[in-house]
Parts: C-alpha cells; sequence; structure tokens
C-alpha cells in the first residue's frame, strides 16, 4: 500500500493532488496545512481519481486531511493529541498505528521547543500504546526536525535510528527504562550522494542552514519493520514537475515542501 | 483588627494536584454514566518536571483525546501549572478571538515602544493552593476546545460502531496478537 503525505503550505494544489494519487496510485493521501476545506478536494479526487475516496472522520481535520480509498484501511481517528493525529490503520486486516504529526515550526520555536515537542509526541505515543496494546507505529509528517536532530533520535524523544539493522534489536535502554526503537529511511536521502532531492524543503535563510532540509519524515517502529518496502521524495505530480529550474521544491506553481510517500508491504517480509 | 494568616491557605485542605484530579477523574465517571473517563498519565516534563497529562477516552470505543497538562516541581506541588492543549480551530468557530487593526508601520512602532517598556505578565493558568486548582480545573474543562473535543468523542460513536464491526471480530480472538484489544484497558491513572 502506499501513503502519500504532502504539506502543501496553504496553497491550493487540488490539481497536484489529483495528479499525484492517479500516477502513484496512492492508497492513502495525508495533507497538512491545506486551506481548501477537505469535501472540496475529495470532490475533486472523486471525480479525477476514483470514486472510491473518501475522508474518515476526525477532529482534528483542520490540521491533518485524510483521503482514504478503501474502506479496509479504516483510518479513523483514535487519538486526537497535541499536533498528533493517530488512525487505526489496517494493512492486510492487521491493526496497526499510523500517527500523523506537525512539529512546531523552526521559525517561532527554538532547537530546545522543538526537542521538548518530539518528547512530548513520544509521551502522547506511550499512552496510546498502552490504551490500545499495540506497538505497531508508523510516523509520518512534518516534524520540523531533520532526521539528525536531538528530538528525532533521543532514546526519549523519537528514537528514530539510521538504518534498519539499527532498530532491529526493538529497544534501547536508557536510565532503566526500556524505549521502543524507530528506524528512520529518510536518512538515506540526505545529500548529494542519493537518488533524487537531498531534502523535502530548501532554504538558506536563518532557518535553514543546511540549505535542503528533510523536514518530512516517515518513521516505522521495529514492530513493522517487515512491512517497509519502501519510501521516496516525490519530485512529480504527473506530468507537472514540483521542482524549480534549479531543482529545488517549486514553491510558486506548487509548495515549498515536497510530498513524501511510504510504501508497505501487504504481508510483512520474513 | 489584623490579619496576618496567608489569604487561601487552609491547613485542612493540603490536596496534591494528583489527589484532586481523581476527584475529577470520579466524578467524570458518575457525570458521564460511565461513558467518558478521564485518563491521568503521569509523565516528566524535558526540564525535568513532574506532568500530569489528562486525556479523556470513550469508553465504548477506546478513542481518546488529549486534553490538557498539569505542571508542577517534584516533591513541590505548588505552584502548579495548568497548560491547555494549543487552539487548533480557525477563528471563524471560535465565539472570541483577539484581532488588530494595526496596519504595519503602527504595529512596527507599538512593538519598538513595547520593547522600552517593562511589563508584568499575568499567567491565568498558574495557581498556588488546591482551591485555586480546583477553580482553575472547573474553568479548564469549561473552554470551548475541551468541550468540542469530548462532543468529538461522544458523535463519532455511531459512525465508529460500523467501522468497528471487524475489530469486534478480531477482539473475540485473543490469540491474534495484531489485533487491537479495544475492550482491555491499559492499567492508566
Amino acid at each position: 500500500m502506499r501513503i502519500v503525505y504532502w504539506n502543501v503550505n496553504r496553497t491550493d494544489l487540488s490539481s497536484l493532488v489529483c495528479s499525484i494519487a492517479s500516477a502513484t496510485n496512492a492508497d492513502l493521501i495525508v495533507l497538512n496545512e491545506n486551506s481548501v476545506p477537505s469535501f472540496i478536494t475529495l470532490e475533486k479526487l472523486q471525480q479525477e481519481v476514483s470514486p472510491e475516496f473518501f475522508v474518515p472522520r476526525a477532529s482534528t481535520e483542520k490540521r491533518f486531511q485524510c483521503f482514504c480509498r478503501h474502506p479496509d484501511l479504516d483510518m479513523t481517528e483514535v487519538h486526537s493529541g497535541f499536533r498528533i493525529s493517530v488512525r487505526s490503520l489496517r494493512i492486510s486486516g492487521t491493526f496497526s498505528l499510523l500517527a500523523l504529526v506537525h512539529g512546531v515550526d523552526i521559525q517561532n520555536y527554538d532547537t530546545e521547543e522543538r526537542q521538548s515537542f518530539a518528547q512530548s509526541i513520544a509521551t502522547e505515543l506511550e499512552f496510546v500504546k498502552q490504551n490500545w496494546k499495540s506497538n505497531r507505529i508508523i510516523l509520518m509528517g512534518d516534524f520540523n526536525m531533520n532526521p539528525f536532530d536531538r528530538g528525532m533520535n533521543l532514546a526519549a524523544g523519537l528514537n528514530a535510528m539510521m538504518t534498519k539493522a539499527c532498530a532491529v534489536a526493538g529497544t534501547r535502554r536508557h536510565l532503566d527504562k526500556d524505549y521502543d526503537l524507530y528506524y528512520n529511511p529518510m536518512w538515506s536521502y540526505l545529500g548529494d550522494l542519493s537518488e533524487g532531492p537531498a531534502g523535502t524543503i530548501y532554504d538558506t535563510s536563518r532557518r535553514g542552514p543546511y540549505g535542503w532540509s528533510m523536514l518530512d519524515q516517515a518513521i516505522l517502529s521495529h514492530s513493522v519493520l517487515s512491512l517497509f518496502e519502501g519510501v521516496k521524495i516525490l519530485t512529480t505530480a504527473g506530468a507537472n514537475s514540483l521542482l524549480d529550474g534549479k531543482g529545488r521544491p517549486d514553491s510558486v506553481n506548487a509548495s515549498n515542501h515536497l510530498p513524501v510517500m511510504l510504501e508497505l508491504r501487504d504481508k510483512p517480509n520474513d | 483588627m489584623t490579619n496576618y494568616w496567608p489569604e487561601g491557605i487552609d491547613l485542612t485542605d493540603k490536596q496534591s494536584p494528583l489527589e484532586i484530579l481523581r476527584d475529577a477523574q470520579a466524578e467524570w465517571e458518575s457525570s458521564s454514566g460511565g461513558v467518558l473517563e478521564l485518563i491521568l498519565q503521569e509523565a516528566e516534563s524535558q526540564a525535568g518536571y513532574d506532568m500530569i497529562i489528562i486525556h479523556a477516552r470513550h469508553t465504548a470505543s477506546n478513542r481518546t483525546a488529549s486534553l490538557f497538562s498539569v505542571v508542577s516541581r517534584k516533591e513541590n506541588p505548588y505552584p502548579t501549572r495548568l497548560q491547555p492543549k494549543e487552539n487548533e480551530l480557525p477563528n471563524f468557530f471560535k465565539k472570541s478571538h483577539k484581532t488588530s487593526n494595526l496596519n504595519s508601520l503602527t504595529a512596527i512602532n507599538s512593538v519598538i515602544r513595547q520593547l522600552n517598556e517593562e511589563k508584568w505578565v499575568n499567567n491565568e493558568w498558574v495557581v498556588d493552593t488546591p482551591g485555586e486548582l480546583r477553580e482553575k480545573l472547573e474553568k479548564i474543562f469549561n473552554l470551548g476546545d475541551i468541550k468540542s473535543e469530548i462532543l468529538n468523542l461522544i458523535s463519532t460513536d455511531v459512525a465508529q460502531n460500523d467501522v468497528d464491526s471487524g475489530t469486534r471480530e478480531d477482539v473475540k480472538d485473543a490469540s491474534d496478537s495484531d489485533s487491537p484489544p479495544s475492550d482491555e484497558k491499559a492499567e492508566l491513572g
């Protein structure tokens, strides 16, 4: 199955969203910072891509708009939190949790505050995991942090490691407490020596000291690693490029963020 | 007649924030007839303070929403700070919101003037005594955002039951560890 996440930067990109949905055959589309009411985007998706699309009910629709193609996936909101929305995601009938995240922004929150946010997400997820007795969690969103930022990899933060092998151990012990490990495949796309763009957003102002940043990410708990097929930073929406002439996100005709697509297997790969 | 006794201090009222929140929990249980449950998650803030996160749970569907948190220093229950959830509603859904008619030039002037002024900042969510905490708790539970979260948990009940029909089947099969045990509750506060 394919999940596309895109921060559309408060711009009406419905046509591009439809093109992405068609071209990728996405099962699930999550839009962040969408200024267009969800029913309008839904109508367009139903008319131009597939009449099967629907919007699962949730109270956090202003922050995350979800468009789902198959009712079997469920996507009901099981927890509405502080800038996160956790959905029940059924992959081939197997229950998992998909946490949609929108981190506090870099312009108004310093590194420590963003790290603190990551820890507060981890605390909320701990609650959700206990409530649903499951640690099969996938997180997707605009974290407003890079994979190497402390909040992303602190044990008490999101504990997301660079390689799959690092996460296979399951947990990491820190100050007498075990923390679930996550795999962050976005590490593989940083810099020039990877396929595609070097990040999901390009900024050289005070907010972007590295030029490219990988703020939009998908991370997977060790317990769903076997479902991981791949992740891609999308640079096209059908025939339309999402990049400008310099190969950076085209913030004039599209968004300043590039979409991320996560591919999951229907059956675990043992 | 002098009065040297600190106002608001009642030696018979020594309830900690956690004890007061447990009272709120019991009241929710009875007032909602068991439909909604208040869950207290004890945690630690990044700065090392004691934190209690307050969640609401819809008992039938097991769905939850974070409402607010209460933070205090370790071993020092007061002062305590209540932290309401960030308001995520667009302005047109809010009963009232702040707006400014300043144009950019007067806004810049206003900022420069403010930089030269010392200002007292009142934090309406900091409380010093158990009595004050109870008062503010009543207030926070009556915030529009909190009420909306609670109503949203309840109002999606019918849709949730439809979607859940598959879940219930899963629960019957306890051997299937991949299924959400939605009628088992974790042991939280």
